[in-house]
């Protein structure tokens, strides 16, 4: 475990640095794609606005609700402070950020095809913040599992000297997977405007109910976590939508020379 | 050889008058934003943990501090002279949250015992 990292003689916390790496390098990204596919409206800046903010806030108070009995719920501010932080938490408020945005300022133009590169990089490298200062995952009785020491483990909550799965460097080997797909493939054949967002919601909610297996989380519900809970209810709707829009003829691959 | 002058098109036909000259120092402006919200929001609930340690004001200080970029940020987008840096600061706000949301909890929560 890698709680900090000195830079220039600074002890930097590992996990803030790599999420803030990992914005960076999601801030390019969308700004590379914005410009290609000509989306310079300054009202973009607006939709920036509504993901980020939704995002922040869905992220912290996403977790919240634990308990069917609300009053066993930790209070809000409670929550701000010291809850966890959910990556779908995350997602999902920026999705309902971005539509209200767009909503507020009247920009009609999809943006998914923007944000799901951006996306994809960005966790990818705010991943090994995670990957470096958390549990690993569950026990595994494979070769390359992460053993921990009884200071990490006492701290983690966690077996010493047991390896456990990485489940954050198989998130790490996805999220660099899909931005590869997408970015070198997909965004130059998909001939749907917005869609590219909606394919990554669907490979990441399946990769991520099979990755929870691994990752130690709480079991809260007949052997599933709370996020497998949530991408039980949340998948179905992404693949819903996939199928209709097929259904409509929506999907549509061109060759690369065509665009 | 020379040509003939030419007529001036019909009443109605002129070309339409050039808009104002585009407005210039916007992306400057949003990147302030986000630099003094950035710095804003990761100082100031530092200062208000002196704060509360000096005076014993209490926990609501931090929220204060936390809250304070957001509301000056929503005040700033509703004139049009401000509303890049009120896009800027909000947007600065929500980077930290997601950036340090992890170092901040640490940090809280070693203060805790002397809240």
């Amino acid at each position: 475990m890698l709680p900090t990292i000195d830079v220039l003689g600074l002890p930097i916390p590992t996990h803030a640095l790599f999420v803030a790496l990992g914005v960076l390098a999601a801030a390019g990204i969308f700004v590379v794609e914005a410009r290609r596919r000509g989306q310079t409206d300054e009202r973009i800046w607006y939709v920036v606005l509504g993901a980020l903010v939704g995002g922040a806030i869905f992220m912290r108070l996403g977790p919240w609700f634990q308990h069917l009995d609300l009053r066993a719920n930790a209070s809000l501010p409670e929550q701000w402070l010291y809850g966890n932080r959910s990556i779908l938490g995350g997602l999902f408020g920026a999705w309902i950020g971005v539509h209200i945005a767009k909503r507020l300022v009247g920009y009609e133009t999809r943006t998914g095809d923007l944000f799901a590169p951006a996306v994809a990089l960005g966790m990818a490298i705010g991943r090994f913040g995670c990957f470096f200062t958390e549990l690993p995952g569950t026990p595994t009785g494979t070769s390359f599992g992460i053993r921990l020491d009884t200071e990490d483990a006492a701290r983690l909550g966690a077996p010493a000297g047991v390896p456990l799965h990485p489940s954050f460097a198989y998130e790490i080997a996805f999220q660099a997977a899909a931005f590869v797909v997408i970015w070198f493939w997909l965004r130059h054949r998909l001939v749907s405007p917005g869609e590219t967002l909606t394919f990554y919601l669907l490979g990441y909610g399946v990769f991520r109910f099979l990755v929870e297996f691994t990752r130690g989380n709480e079991v809260a519900w007949q052997g599933l976590t709370r996020p497998q809970l949530f991408l039980l209810l949340t998948v179905p709707l992404v693949l819903a939508r996939i199928v209709v829009q097929a259904r409509k003829g929506i999907y549509r691959l061109e060759p690369v020379e065509a665009r | 050889m020379t040509q003939p002058p030419q007529e001036p098109p019909p009443w109605g036909h002129y070309p339409p008058p050039p808009g104002p000259p585009p407005q210039s120092g916007h992306g400057m402006k949003i990147f302030g934003g986000i630099m003094i919200g950035g710095f804003a929001t990761f100082f100031l609930p530092l200062l208000s943990l002196g704060i509360i340690d000096s005076t014993g004001i209490g926990f609501g200080a931090i929220f204060v501090a936390l809250l304070l970029v957001p509301v000056i940020g929503i005040g700033l987008l509703f004139g049009e002279p401000t509303r890049r840096w009120g896009i800027g600061l909000l947007i600065g706000w929500a980077i930290v949250l997601i950036v340090v949301g992890g170092s901040c909890v640490a940090i809280i929560a070693s203060l805790n015992g002397s809240l």
